[in-house]
């Protein structure tokens, strides 16, 4: 299981860029991110280094923000790596929620984060098929 | 022995009565307005008779801006204060040493009316200065004997270490400064435990019965709403009492009537409600006969099971200024406060703002707090579509409803800027 921050933001431009430096510019590293937008506002989920201190810095920044537990998974940077990987959690009758992919420093390698509605059955069948669970990213 | 309602009407009118040609005599505005009216003093023989006399809207005050209406010398006045002139020209009012002696009395007998004694600590986080709202409290809470701190506004993080180190039990400040204060405690994980606050004296703003369970609930307090405008005074015109049910006015020193959008009388014998419109009694300096508050409520002589024999205001549902009109629809900020209010987690921090487009169309900012944000967009989204249901079902109109970032709608640490029109500046 991994730990990830949401934040609600205002869907204006350059908004995205000013939460990053908020917790870029304090040495945080933001290992993941994806935005999803609704119209005027958006929510963006991350994965950082340092949650603690990301959290710190949002908090003095005045946002709202959750921290939540999400699934993170090494997988072949190929193609049919994700089909695989959904198929496995459909067979077992579980929904992804939603998922976002990132490549990572080792070779080949990319991550996926997903959100699912049953944590701890996904990552018993995702073991069974020999797929590695990370622990932190 | 209580008064009857009959005795107290009846001392009124013969305050009424020496008031009217106080003012006659003095002021030559008011004897100019009275004459195109066609009232001479000797037609005011009693309460019965106010109905003759003319009203004075903030309008005349302006006009005469800033020492027009004064009925002493000015050597006899010794303080100025001036209402916040939203609209260009403020209103100055004149006291003389009787006037805050009066005044003073006013909100020591508000204080005590809410349970406070000379054993209180009262921070006053009012703004001190034109503002009349410091002051008043300020000389009010010391008449009484209590310890004040003077805060002011602003602040607020030592307003809240003040609040826990020196054992403030009574606070008063405006009601969107007292959410303030609330919210800040939250984010900074101060308990209201650690807090000795058992009573807030909470005006210059209307506020909805939702706020005020908010702020009970933030600062673990017994919130009280105090009435005054700088027109008659500032803060102490009236006061609710322990019942919470409409505000007592101190009928010695004030007349309360309402009166309907054309102008007639709707108290005492009629229904009650409508704009609130005041005549002072004892005022040296600036008297006022029958001004036209604009603010809207309703009037009760009926007894009160508290015992103060004075008669009670309701709390002010809206100013008749306030009132937006959006596609022919009449439309009160306070409305929308309430619905916001009730929902957890929304509404402290909310913009009104209303522009146009081809038709008129009303926005309602949102802040997206901790409480209620969730990981989901569809929750999220099902909440501003929430919001847009409660206020259609409240205004028969659809509204935009945005979700903001907690910050981005402006902190009041006075009075609150809630509605933005834009089509002002068309
Ligand atoms: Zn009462």
């Amino acid at each position: 299981m991994v730990e990830q921050i949401s934040v609600f933001i205002d869907n204006r431009p350059g908004r995205l860029a000013e939460l990053c430096n908020i917790i870029g510019r304090n040495g945080v590293d933001i290992r993941a991110l994806q935005l999803v937008e609704a119209g005027e506002f958006g929510l963006v989920r991350m994965i950082t280094d340092n949650n603690e201190k990301a959290m710190a810095l949002l908090k003095n920044a005045g946002m709202s923000f959750r921290k939540g537990e999400v699934l993170g998974v090494l997988m072949e940077d190929k193609p049919g790596s994700l089909g695989l990987i959904a198929s496995i959690l459909s067979d077992a009758s579980i929904n992804i929620e939603y998922a976002y992919a990132f490549i990572t420093k080792i070779e080949k390698k990319a991550i996926l984060i997903l959100k699912v509605n049953d944590l701890e059955k996904a990552i018993k069948v995702l073991k069974l098929k020999g797929v590695s669970i990370l622990e932190n990213i | 022995m209580h008064k009857t309602v009959e005795e107290i009407r009846k001392s009124q009118g013969k305050l009424l009565v020496k008031n009217v040609k106080y003012s006659w005599d003095n002021i030559p505005y008011y004897k100019q307005k009275m004459k195109e009216a066609g009232v001479k003093p000797e037609d005011i023989k009693g309460l019965e008779d106010i109905s003759k006399i003319p009203f004075l809207s903030k309008a005349d005050l302006r006009h005469h801006y800033p020492y027009g209406l004064i009925a002493t010398p000015l050597d006899k006045v010794v303080r100025f204060h001036s209402s916040s002139g939203t609209t260009g020209v403020p209103t100055v009012v004149p006291y003389t040493k009787k006037d805050i002696e009066n005044w003073a009395e006013l909100n020591k007998r508000c204080l005590e009316t809410v349970g406070a004694t000379n054993k209180d600590i009262v921070q006053v986080s009012y703004g001190y200065g034109l503002f009349t709202g410091g002051l008043g409290l300020h000389y009010g809470a010391e008449r009484l004997g209590a310890a004040v701190i003077p805060t002011s506004s602003g602040n607020t993080m030592k307003q809240i270490k003040i609040l826990k180190d020196m054992k403030t039990t009574t606070l008063a400040c405006t009601p969107s400064y007292a959410l303030m204060l609330s919210e800040l405690m939250k984010a900074n994980d101060v308990k209201i435990e650690t807090l000795s606050l058992k009573r807030g004296v909470f005006g210059a703003e209307s506020w909805s019965e939702n706020m005020r369970k908010r702020i009970e609930k933030g600062l673990g307090l017994e919130a009280f709403d105090i009435y005054g405008l700088t027109e008659l005074c500032g803060p102490g015109v009236g006061i609710e009492c322990s019942e919470h049910n409409g505000l007592h006015t101190w009928s010695d020193h004030f007349i309360v009537e309402t009166i309907d959008s054309e102008g007639n009388k709707t108290d005492f014998d009629g229904e009650g409600k409508g704009e609130l419109v005041f005549t002072t009694l004892q005022r040296e300096a600036m008297p006022v006969l029958r001004y036209r508050t604009k603010d809207l409520s309703s009037v009760t002589w009926e007894e009160c099971a508290c015992g103060l024999p004075h008669p009670r205001i309701g709390r002010i549902t809206g100013r008749s200024d306030d009132m937006l009109i959006v596609r022919g629809v009449n439309v009160f900020p306070s409305q929308i406060e309430e619905v916001l209010m009730e929902l957890k987690g929304v509404g402290d921090h909310y913009q009104i703002i209303v522009d146009r487009d081809i038709l008129d169309c009303l926005m309602v900012k949102v802040e997206v707090t901790n409480e209620i944000f969730s990981d989901s967009i569809s929750e999220l989204i099902t909440l501003e579509n929430e919001i847009k249901k409660r206020l259609f079902e409240m205004l028969s109109l659809s509204v935009e409803v945005e979700l903001v970032e907690p910050g981005q709608i402006p902190r009041p640490e006075g009075k609150a800027k809630r509605v933005v029109d834009l089509r002002k500046d068309m």
